[in-house]
């Protein structure tokens, strides 16, 4: 009941979503950084929606199973094959004991998420699967995936009712330029209108300097608001700091706990996937919505949850006919 | 009640935000609401700081208004009175040249022999303001401002576990491998951040430190019985 690493791909880390109740020690909550295309992944396989996964980066790992397994691929899309053959994204698939599944290049997006019905043998630290490279801990060992590595399964082959018609439409993620929503920072209010202006004007350019801990942005340098010496405070997932020299850096999943310069805005929870998937080079403008609002579209988006799991639960008529199964097996009378 | 303002800081989470100042009145009260707080199914997670409180919440399921009206109920109910004896955390430290290697130096810094810095360094219960920065740091309240000395000009690359330090008018340890810059005067032989344990840390915001002087015998005996060692935690009163 495992799988085989034979390559690790660029940067592969089991993540759920993460330590959420372990900021209060410190603890970074690390955790998926598109939580949508995870939540999508696990609804297609029927895993409950916080079963950790893998997390790809850019260019995948190459996976041998050691067992039949249900699995399906969403977020980033690209060059999947399973024994050479293309490997769909956003289908369940059955793969078979001895197959062999390479996830190359992503060409639509930067994350891809990799979910197995029923998940992954790995032992929980405070609470959560999710990998902290940083302190080596979680996920498996605490660290990327490597060849040779050898991923337990929690199950042989669970149940997953109709799998073989479980999919959902491919979405496209931007590839120059992408505007996420953004409501009022806790310190929105001590930068000037100018700054704030200016904040909402420029179309910034995510740094190579960005990672899992946070995007730097390049294009304008803000003067930061006068606040004497913030005392330091809580971050968020999506929180738009200004540092002293002047330059955003949204914090992401691997964020510090805790910060000390004053933040702007903070990304609408549904609009954390557009920045998950955009990757160094590409341009960010920012669009104020009252939190109100941000709230909205996340009923929204969960209502948008709702319809799709209907969708993947409902087996389509093709799928039902009888008539399919019956002319496979009258083909092999036929010679 | 000092004042305060409740600052929406994200689609998902509320800022209780008090004056921007170190103040131990400012932690009593926010250590005392957080665990108010804790009860609530509504409030997903709480990160207390210096002088704000975040309350995470989940949108779907409660509203902003309510979250303001449960938090302003609390500050109103809550009794800063009542159970003032607060919890001390003792940790064990071996202050010697080896696991100091700034002892001398701050010790000399402040115009004095190095028994009485360790003197002067065990003497306070130090309040820990907030958690951050490292798994388990602790910002610390209350050393005395003689030995007080300004943090390296060049940080070391990788300080030990367990390391206790110096850095301006802060004292702290080190819960896990950093680079830092921090004054280094001894180390303790007890884990302070152990995710396999049950409870990773040992002491929370609101809670005191207390350092106790060990040798470096009782510093190797600790460490070869980690298992078994048994952290002493007291309850004393605590003027604030």
């Amino acid at each position: 009941m495992s799988i085989t690493v034979l390559s690790g791909g660029l940067l592969t880390t089991v993540q759920d979503f993460g330590r959420t109740a372990q900021q209060a020690s410190g603890f970074c909550v690390s955790g998926v950084m598109d939580p949508w295309a995870f939540r999508l992944a696990n609804l297609l396989v029927a895993n409950d929606p916080e079963t950790a996964g893998l997390e790809i980066t850019s260019i995948g790992p190459t996976l041998q199973f050691n067992q039949d397994c249900i699995v399906a691929l969403t977020g980033a899309t690209g060059k999947a094959s399973l024994d050479g053959q293309p490997f769909p994204f956003y289908q369940a698939q059955l793969v078979s004991a001895g197959q062999c599944l390479a996830i190359k290049q992503l060409t639509n997006g930067v994350r891809s998420y990799l979910a197995v019905a029923g998940g992954f043998a790995l032992p929980e630290v405070m609470g959560s699967l999710a990998t902290s490279t940083r302190y080596q801990l979680g996920g498996f060992h605490g660290r990327a995936l490597q060849a040779g590595d050898v991923l337990p399964l929690r199950q042989a082959t669970p149940y997953v009712p109709s799998y073989g018609s479980r999919k959902l439409p491919v979405p496209s993620y931007a590839e120059k330029q992408v505007t996420v929503r953004v409501t009022p920072g806790p310190q929105f209010k001590q930068f000037t209108e100018q700054v704030q202006q200016e904040f909402l004007k420029t179309s910034f350019t995510i740094s190579d300097a960005s990672d899992r801990m946070g995007y730097r942005l390049n294009g304008a340098k803000l003067t930061v608001a006068q606040t004497g010496n913030l005392l330091s405070e809580g971050t968020f997932f999506g929180g738009v700091q200004i540092p002293q020299n002047g330059e955003p850096i949204i914090l992401l999943a691997d964020r510090q706990t805790t910060g000390g310069y004053p933040v702007i805005a903070v990304l609408a929870s549904v609009d954390l996937p557009l920045i998950a998937q955009a990757q160094p080079g590409m341009q960010v403008n920012f669009k104020l919505i009252p939190i109100m609002a941000a709230q909205k579209l996340l009923q929204e988006r969960q209502k948008q949850l709702t319809q799709l799991t209907q969708q993947v639960q409902q087996p389509s008529r093709e799928d039902l006919s009888p008539r399919l199964p019956a002319s496979r097996v009258r083909r092999l009378f036929d010679d | 009640m000092l004042p305060y303002e409740l600052i929406p800081a994200s689609d998902q989470a509320l800022n209780v935000t008090f004056p921007n100042r170190i103040d131990p009145q400012i932690n009593l009260i926010i250590s005392r609401l957080a665990a108010k707080l804790s009860k609530q199914a509504a409030i997903t997670a709480l990160l207390p700081a210096f002088r704000t409180l975040t309350v995470f919440y989940q949108p779907l399921e409660t509203s902003l208004e309510q979250i303001e009206a449960l938090v302003t109920t609390s500050l109103q109910q809550l009794d800063l009175h009542k159970g003032s004896e607060a919890r001390v955390v003792h940790i064990p430290v071996c202050y010697t040249a080896e696991f100091g290697p700034d002892l001398e130096k701050v010790a000399a810094h402040a115009k004095l022999d190095t028994a009485e810095l360790i003197k002067r360094h065990t003497k306070p219960n130090y309040l820990i303001y907030m958690l951050g920065f490292l798994p388990g740091f602790a910002y610390l309240g209350g050393l005395d401002p003689q030995i007080a000395m300004p943090r390296l000009t060049s940080p070391r690359a990788t300080i030990p576990a367990g390391s206790v330090g110096i850095a301006g008018e802060q004292t702290g340890m080190y819960p896990v491998v950093s680079p830092g810059g921090w004054q280094l005067i001894g180390r303790t032989p007890i884990k302070l951040f152990d995710p396999q344990r049950d409870q990773p840390l040992l002491y929370q915001a609101g809670d005191y430190i207390h350092f106790d002087e060990i040798s470096q015998s009782e510093f190797t005996q600790i460490t070869d019985n980690s298992a078994a060692y048994q952290i002493k935690v007291t309850r004393e009163q605590v003027k604030s």
